[in-house]
C-alpha cells in the first residue's frame, strides 16, 4: 500500500493525513530547533538524548504504521458507505421530486442564496474601502522618491548569484512535487466516466434498434400482418 | 403508447440479475462475517436449505422490483437500458400496481414473450397490472 493506495483513499481521509503530517513535521522542527539551541553545535549530545531521540522516532514509526492501517480500514469501509449514500441520495431526490418537497427546498435555497450574496457584497465593500484607506495612508506616509534615490540597483544585480538561487530552489524537486500533486486518478476517472456514458447510450440505441427489427420480423414474416406502431419506419 | 421490445427487456433483466446476485453475495459475506465475529473461525458462508434460499430470493426479487417501480418507475437494469414503467396516465405505478406487476413477473416470467405477439408490445404482466414498459423520451427517437 504505497502512493497507489493513498490515491484510492477518499479526499477527507487524505486531507486528514496531510494535516497530521504537517503537524508532526512542525512539532519535530520545533523540538530539533530547541535541542539545537540547548546543546552547542558539533556535539552529539549525551546518551540520554540519543536514547530519547531513538524512542521518539520509534513512537512516531508506530504511530505511522497504526495510522496507515486505520486509514486502509477506513477507506475499505468508506467505499461501500459512499456507494450506499449516493444510492440513497438519488432515490431520496426522486422521492422528494415526486412529493413536492423539492420545490419547497428550492424556494428556501433561493432565499438563502440571495441573502448570502448580499452578505458577500457587503463584506467585499467593507474590505475594499478598508484597503483603499490603508493604502492611501501608507502612500502619504512614505517618501518613495527619497528611498529610491539611495538604492544602487546595478550593484544589487551584480551581487546576485543566479546559479546559487536555482540550486537553492531545487527545480527538479519542484517539478517532481508538482507531478505528484497532479491527480492522475481523478483525470482517469473523469474520462472513463465519459466513456461509460457513451457506452450506455450506445447500448440503449442498439437494443431499441434490435427491438424494432425483431418486432418487424415477427409482424412481417411470422404473423403476416401490418407493422405495429412501435416498429413503423419513418415515411 | 407502445412498449419496449423483447431485446431491451431481456437486457434490462440481465443487468438486474447481476445487481441481485451482487446483493446476494454481499448479504452472504456480511452474514458470514457476523457469524465469524460471534463464533470464531473458520469463516464460512451461511448455508441455507434449498427451499429457504429459494423463498428468500423470491421475496428479495419481489421487494426489489416493487420498491424500484414505486420509487423511481424503473429498476437499475431498466435505468441502464433507458426504459421506464408507466400507467395509462403516463406516471410511475403506485405501490399496489407495482406489487401486482412484480408478482406476475416473478411467477410467470414466460409472459414476456407476449411482447412478440401483442399489438402494442406489452407483456402479460403489463396487461395484468395495466402498465406499459416504454422507452425514455431520449431513446424513443431511436425506436421509431
Amino acid at each position: 500500500m504505497g502512493a497507489d493506495g493513498a490515491q484510492r483513499r477518499p479526499a477527507a481521509v487524505r486531507v486528514a493525513g496531510r494535516a497530521g503530517r504537517l503537524l508532526a513535521g512542525g512539532a519535530g522542527l520545533t523540538v530539533r530547533g530547541l535541542t539545537g539551541l540547548v546543546a552547542p553545535p558539533g556535539q552529539a549530545g549525551g546518551p540520554i538524548v540519543v536514547v530519547g531521540t531513538r524512542l521518539g522516532e520509534a513512537a512516531l514509526g508506530l504511530t505511522a504504521l497504526a495510522g496507515r492501517r486505520v486509514l486502509d480500514v477506513a477507506a475499505g469501509v468508506a467505499m461501500p458507505v459512499e456507494a450506499a449514500a449516493s444510492v440513497m441520495m438519488r432515490s431520496g431526490g426522486s422521492v422528494a421530486r415526486r412529493t413536492g418537497v423539492a420545490r419547497r427546498v428550492d424556494r428556501l435555497a433561493r432565499i438563502g442564496r440571495d441573502e448570502q450574496r448580499r452578505n458577500e457584497r457587503m463584506a467585499a465593500d467593507l474590505l475594499r474601502s478598508a484597503w483603499r484607506r490603508s493604502v492611501a495612508q501608507a502612500l502619504a506616509d512614505a517618501d518613495v522618491e527619497a528611498a529610491l534615490a539611495g538604492v544602487d540597483l546595478d550593484a544589487i544585480v551584480a551581487r546576485v548569484d543566479v546559479d546559487a538561487v536555482v540550486e537553492r530552489v531545487g527545480v527538479p524537486e519542484l517539478v517532481e512535487r508538482v507531478l505528484d500533486d497532479v491527480d492522475l486518478g481523478r483525470i482517469v476517472r473523469e474520462s472513463s466516466a465519459g466513456m461509460a456514458a457513451e457506452t450506455v447510450d450506445a447500448v440503449r440505441w442498439r437494443s431499441a434498434g434490435a427491438d424494432r427489427a425483431l418486432n418487424g420480423f415477427i409482424d412481417r414474416v411470422v404473423l403476416r400482418r401490418s407493422p405495429r406502431d412501435g416498429s413503423r419506419s419513418p415515411p | 403508447m407502445s412498449g419496449a421490445g423483447l431485446v431491451s427487456r431481456c437486457a434490462a433483466a440481465l443487468v438486474d440479475v447481476g445487481v441481485l446476485a451482487a446483493a446476494n453475495a454481499l448479504i452472504g459475506i456480511v452474514l458470514g462475517g457476523i457469524r465469524y465475529t460471534l463464533q470464531g473461525p473458520p469463516y464460512a458462508l451461511p448455508s441455507l436449505p434449498g427451499w429457504a434460499f429459494g423463498v428468500s430470493n423470491w421475496v428479495l426479487v419481489v421487494l426489489y422490483l416493487t420498491a424500484s417501480w414505486t420509487l423511481t418507475g424503473r429498476t437499475p437494469g431498466q435505468l441502464v437500458l433507458g426504459l421506464r414503467v408507466v400507467t395509462e396516465t403516463g406516471r410511475p405505478p403506485g405501490a399496489v400496481r407495482a406489487l401486482v406487476r412484480a408478482l406476475v413477473c416473478v411467477a410467470f416470467p414466460v409472459g414476456v414473450l407476449w411482447t412478440l405477439v401483442s399489438r402494442d408490445t406489452r407483456a402479460v404482466h403489463d396487461l395484468v397490472a395495466g402498465t406499459t414498459l416504454g422507452y425514455d423520451p431520449a431513446v424513443r427517437g431511436a425506436a421509431r
